[in-house]
């Protein structure tokens, strides 16, 4: 992990999903001139306890394709739980208590007020993290300015720490009004809670920022999964010891892994850690050939995962989980129900739909012939020939074309069309949902597809991307090597990344920027010191600090970047210079960048924000990577290809809209630099990707299909 | 592409377009009430002015902006880059707070389309700050803007600008909202000419009024189910907080076959004090009733408007005539409509429709100077108890029917304003008891850090919101108020404006939804209750 000489190190990203555990493996040679080389793997999911799969892919792997290397490397492993995310969407966390200022107990019942949706006369009921018999008001109160109008008395927080240890809890979250202008009060609640032995998750640490509810949200997740997910990764820790796992890091929402034992303490970092793993990991292999513009595309059974990233991924902080807000950075991802396993159906109204409904993995789509009978996005490329029925999961399971025909032919009878026609609407009402996903994460924000890349994976990813990327302009899909389990690939590459930030309300003046001086000062401290700690002998770190800023009185606040400061762990380099008439200025250009206009008014500052990381092993490639990736955009654009090996045979697939004769090749038959001019099928275990009629692929140094939308 | 495909298709086009229009106007838009509490709806229309696509925001609206466009196309024969701006309630308008912006949308030189979006503006000027004033008429409420082209050709006409703006209290918020809301309208029209060139003019229109059929026919399917007959439900308004109390609004459903007619006839004459509905409001309330027996999915949009009829004699309550005031027509008495063609719901569908909810938006307005010497305005809306249905108990402080506005945290407030909140909870045991219980309203008590005035405007203290099935009204709700330096809370009307000295608190407490059958019977299905 660390910069500089290593003896080599075995890499191994573990992402558990709800049918599969995926694990990849790099063998990271001592020498950067050498390539690493990768594994996949895949096993059951176990969900009762998912580290027993991990464990068990882990020892496959040690006793299969790594036996090799097995003992004489360092072995790390990268882990994406959902053992917070589970536990918060199954309300299956510990009992958890809230304290806040009094008067305000109902804060997270009332949130902000509003219904999900617009029309429902009969909502159904919501299942609260913490009930309102749990939730305990503390005599104090602090100002807009953070004074305390209501000092919070020694004798107060021992009778509210009383109570709450009386309520029979394990966990408490702390949320006073104002903590994040003046943490004090909370500080002294968390000291008499602790001293009675319960967890405690204080707001002005998890997220000293300012919007009552939203911190109190994000904090009582924190408080609610956290002990958890700290039993469980001592536990995994402890066993994967055993198999000689030096180290163990654990994937968070930011795109970025933490020592297990930070996510056990800020588990709310992690509740969205799936998904970042699949962006990092479609940078990562976009990045190695060549490509830095890139808007991944993830499709699996119920869902698709799109974000996109002009040379970076994106954070937000205006997530959310199971409608509750989780405010802490994000990977900036944006999910639509609508998958491989969604199903189709005609409305009252005769409008042919599809999801958000889903058949899942059992009974699965028809033609999985375990029982489903309604027409699902996978029978369909079934029905016109577009997934060969012979060589799904490399042909350990036989597809019932005959049950996905019966399936859609049902919805074709109703439709008075042909069971292609109606397959072929099935696809399109799909492509239909998925083009306004990747709308809103593109046009919609002000990028233009046009200077994208679309990055491909996830089981049926690839039936679907070229099709979108013609519709939205996007020339190019990138289908990186293993899309099946490129989520664990990104968490075995990911940075060490720690984000910090406090709110200083203010008007953008040189006393406000003093302040906000000293928190970076402060930050700056608090980064070097956690990294270091967690990753010992680190020898650099990067640090990030930004401003969130807005004109005075929006509400909606700009990021506003400031200068990297690349540092030695060894040394707390001086805050950023603040300038108060620069910052100013550039407000105004980012504003009118983002907005097209600016105004005259008064600039004021609301966060202070700092994102810290250690190089993961993903930039420690660099030279291979390279070289790599220059050798295949040279091989693609000069068209210095090889034709492409004997088809494994040739199909009638609907493709474009029409049978067309179609060549099918194996994935594993390509070697770099083949070019294949569609349409044609290419195949491989746990994905399939469709070349249409007008498109060219060529296959780069790295094994990616780099596909040419025509 | 088979036509029911088509349909799916471009209803997921032109949905994108509304939101993307909302998302423009939010994010540029300046005053915490567009931005923090999202008062504001887009929404695309045909060349004839029916809606065909909306982005899910605030229902009031939404019914009543087809009248708007309809109002603009009287005025104007429209060319590419004209924006008309209105408000007024008797021209297009629902209440003055309410400012409305259209814009045509053109390709190969024909019109097919319209951008529009409305959203509530903190301040309008009138009489007092918030512009939700106990007005004796219209003008007292504020500036009223007829339909005018704000844009001619793409040109700014500022002159319209400059007396608007010189019109209202905090000019340079006002100025920025009705930029974001250009701004959106811009989007939008740029995206539906892509569409035009993509598809042709020509198919997109036919594809509007596909999706218009598609939506009518499904309304069609949901009055088809209501029992032919004649169902009659009455409710009351407090008062109109000038004088007159327990006006009735009363309606007349009649069912038959696929076609419904809503006759108000019978409701109270209009009144002296803001609580008048113009009928666009009237309209919105009921198509919103009718939205809401269709499945959650489907779209919203002109063609549910096509399957019944509304009869609301001009010189009601329901349809009030210039310059009768009506600020509180359009959050009030919208609710008490609803209220009402729901109650005749409930007689023809038994176990479909829930008790009645909160049935008032407890708008509490208020402004005064800052430290600084600055004029401000604050105007914030409180949700309340849902009413319980045949399933379950309602929801507890939320917003129900004609609005969906968030609140304003607490930690922005009392950053912007000299205001503190004391208090900000559950209304325990508001809601109304039954076999399933109706939802708890709120409390919020509020305290003036310097000089204020304060408009309350609320409904649902006197008369409550009704049971179901045997289930108990919920709970009023009382607005109260302490000087300072008093020992004592005073009660005060649903309506009232008042003038505060430091000190001072506000004390709201919203009503609680009703009550579904009798207490203590049936099933609960385990407990449906989540203390909210």
């Amino acid at each position: 992990m660390t910069k500089g000489k290593h003896g080599g190190m075995i890499l191994v990203g573990a992402d558990t999903g709800g049918t599969f555990t995926d694990l990849i493996a790099m063998v990271v040679p001592a020498s950067p001139r050498e390539a690493p080389r990768t594994y996949a793997h895949k096993v059951l999911s176990t969900p009762d306890d998912p580290g027993r799969a991990v464990l068990q892919g882990l020892q496959e792997l040690l006793q299969g394709a790594l036996a090799e290397w097995a003992g004489r490397m360092p072995l790390l492993v990268v882990h994406g739980s959902t053992v917070a995310t589970n536990a918060l969407l199954e309300r299956r966390g510990v009992p958890t208590a809230f304290v806040t200022t009094a008067g305000f107990e109902d804060l997270l019942l009332i949130g902000r007020q509003h219904r999900r949706s617009l029309y429902d006369l009969t909502p159904d009921p919501v299942a609260p993290l913490i009930p309102p018999e749990r939730c305990f008001g503390v005599e104090e109160r602090l100002d807009a300015s953070g004074h305390p109008i209501v000092p919070l008395t020694e004798e107060e927080a021992e009778r509210v720490a009383g109570a709450v240890a009386a309520s029979g809890v394990e966990s408490v979250a702390i949320c006073l009004l104002f903590s994040f202008r003046n943490g004090a009060h909370e500080a002294l609640l968390a000291e008499a809670l602790r001293r009675r032995g319960l967890h405690v998750s204080a707001s002005h640490r998890v997220l000293p920022e300012y919007r009552e509810f939203e911190r109190a949200s994000t904090t009582a997740i924190n408080a609610y999964v956290s002990p958890l997910m700290q039993r469980y990764l001592d536990r995994l820790a402890d066993q994967l010891g055993r198999f000689g796992v030096n180290r163990l890091r654990v994937m968070q929402s930011n795109g970025g892994s933490i020592s297990a034992a930070q996510a056990g303490s800020d588990a709310v970092h992690t509740v969205l850690s799936g998904p970042a793993g699949g962006v990092v990991g479609a940078q990562f292999a976009a990045l190695r050939s060549g490509f830095s513009q890139v808007i991944t595309f993830d499709m699996g059974g119920t869902s698709t995962d799109v974000s996109l990233l002009p040379g970076r991924v994106q954070v937000t902080t205006e997530g959310s989980i199971d409608h509750l807000p989780v405010r802490v950075p994000i990977l900036d991802i944006h999910t639509v129900g609508a998958g491989g396993g969604s199903i189709a159906y005609l409305d009252a109204g005769g409008a042919l739909r599809v999801g958000p409904r889903s058949a899942g993995a059992d009974p699965g789509p028809a033609c999985y012939g375990k029982g489903g009978t309604e027409p699902t996005v996978t029978d369909a490329h079934v029905v016109l020939g577009r997934l060969p029925v012979d060589q799904f999961l490399g042909g350990r399971m036989q597809l019932d074309a005959e049950a996905a025909r019966a399936a859609v032919g049902r919805l074709a009878a109703a439709l008075h069309a042909s069971v292609e026609e109606t397959a072929w609407g099935i696809l399109q009402v799909a492509n239909s949902q998925m083009e306004r996903a990747l709308r809103v994460i593109s046009v919609e924000r002000g990028f233009d597809p046009a200077e994208f890349s679309l990055v491909s994976f996830g089981g049926a990813g690839g039936l679907h991307a070229a099709d979108l990327a013609r519709g939205l302009g996007i020339p190019r899909v990138i289908v990186p090597p293993h899309p099946g389990v490129l989520s664990a690939w990104g968490m075995a590459v990911a940075d060490v990344v720690k984000t910090y930030s406090q709110g200083v309300p203010g008007l953008l003046d040189r006393e406000t920027l003093r302040v906000a001086t000293g928190v970076f000062a402060r930050l700056i401290r608090q980064a070097i010191n956690d990294l270091s700690a967690e990753t010992p002998g680190v020898a650099e770190i990067h640090l990030e600090p930004s401003l969130d800023v807005r004109y005075s009185g929006q509400s909606f606040e700009l990021s506003l970047p400031l200068p990297v400061i690349i540092t030695p762990s060894t040394r707390v380099p001086d805050p950023p210079l603040l300038h108060a008439e620069s910052l100013r200025e550039a407000f105004h250009v980012a504003h009118t960048e983002r907005y097209g206009h600016r105004f005259a008014d008064p600039v004021e500052l609301v966060t202070v924000r700092l994102r810290a990381w250690i190089p993961g092993t993903g930039r420690l490639l660099p030279q291979t990577a390279k070289r790599a990736g220059r050798a295949a955009g040279t091989t693609a654009r000069r068209a210095v290809t090889s034709a492409p090996p004997k088809p494994l045979r040739t199909v009638t697939a609907f493709i474009g809209g029409a049978p067309r004769e179609t060549a099918v090749y194996r994935r594993t038959d390509l070697s770099p630099a083949t070019r294949i001019d569609g349409p044609a099928i290419i195949l491989e275990p746990h994905a399939t990707t469709i070349v249409g009629e007008r498109d060219r692929l060529v296959v780069d140094g790295h094994g990616t299909l780099v596909l040419e939308v025509g | 592409m088979l036509e029911s495909v088509r349909l799916a298709v471009f209803q997921n086009l032109f949905s994108s377009i509304a939101d993307e229009m909302g998302v423009t106007i939010q994010r540029s838009a300046y005053s915490p009430n567009i931005k923090e509490r999202k008062d504001f709806s887009c929404a695309i229309f045909s060349p004839q002015g029916e809606m065909v696509a909306q982005a899910a925001h605030i229902p009031v609206h939404l019914g009543s902006m087809p009248l708007s466009v309809r109002a603009a196309l009287d005025m104007y024969h429209f060319e590419p880059g004209d924006v008309v701006i209105l408000n007024d309630p008797y021209m297009g308008g629902t209440h003055l707070p309410d400012i409305t912006m259209i814009m045509p949308v053109f390709a190969d030189g024909r019109l097919i389309a319209f951008a529009a979006n409305r959203a509530h503006h903190n301040d309008v000027g009138g009489m007092s700050p918030g512009s939700m004033p106990l007005a004796e008429d219209i003008f007292q409420e504020g500036i009223r803007i007829p339909p005018v082209r704000l844009y001619r050709r793409g040109e700014l006409n500022d002159d319209i600008m400059r007396l608007l703006t010189a019109n209202v209290r905090v000019p340079r918020e006002r100025k920025a909202d009705l930029e974001a809301q250009v701004a959106g309208n811009r989007r939008a029209v740029q995206r539906l000419s892509e569409l035009a060139l993509k598809y042709g003019p020509e198919e997109l229109l036919a594809q509007m009024d596909r999706l218009l059929d598609y939506t009518e026919a499904l309304t069609r399917r949901c009055i088809e189910a209501i029992p032919d007959g004649t169902y009659t439900f009455e409710d009351f308004l407090d008062d109109d907080g000038r004088g007159t109390e327990s006006i009735p609004i009363r309606v007349t459903l009649t069912v038959k076959g696929s076609t419904a007619h809503l006759d108000f006839s019978e409701s109270a004459p209009e009144v002296a004090g803001p609580v008048n509905c113009v009928y666009a409001v009237t309209l919105s309330a009921v198509a919103y009733a009718f939205r809401c027996l269709m499945d959650a999915d489907a779209p919203t949009n002109g063609g549910t408007f096509r399957a019944f009829t509304v009869e609301a004699p001009a010189g009601t309550v329901v349809n009030a005539r210039f310059p009768s005031p009506v600020a509180g027509g359009n959050v009030e008495t919208s609710q008490r409509i609803v209220d009402v063609v729901l109650g005749a719901f409930a007689q023809a569908l038994p176990g479909r429709i829930p008790a009645a909810s909160c049935g008032s938006m407890n708008n509490l307005v208020m402004g005064g100077k800052d430290a600084q010497g600055a004029a401000w305005a604050y105007y914030e809306t409180m949700g309340g108890g849902m009413g319980a249905h045949a399933r379950g108990d309602g929801r507890s402080a939320v917003q129900t029917h004609m609005t969906n506005t968030q609140n304003t945290p607490i930690e922005a407030l009392e950053q912007s304003y000299p205001l503190r909140v004391r208090r900000y909870a559950v209304r325990r045991n508001s809601g109304g008891a039954g076999m399933y219980r109706g939802g708890d309203g709120i409390v919020r008590e509020v305290e003036v850090l310097l000089p204020a005035q304060a408009t309350l405007l609320t409904e649902r203290r006197r008369h409550a919101p009704y049971g179901l099935a045997g289930g108990a009204p919920g709970a009023p709700g009382r607005n109260r108020l302490l000087r300072a330096g008093a020992t004592e809370w005073v009660d005060l009307p649903p309506k009232v404006q008042l003038d505060l000295t430091p000190g001072d608190r506000l004390c709201i407490e919203t009503p609680g939804g009703g009550g579904y059958g009798r207490p203590g019977t049936g099933d609960r299905n385990g407990e449906g209750s989540d203390g909210r």
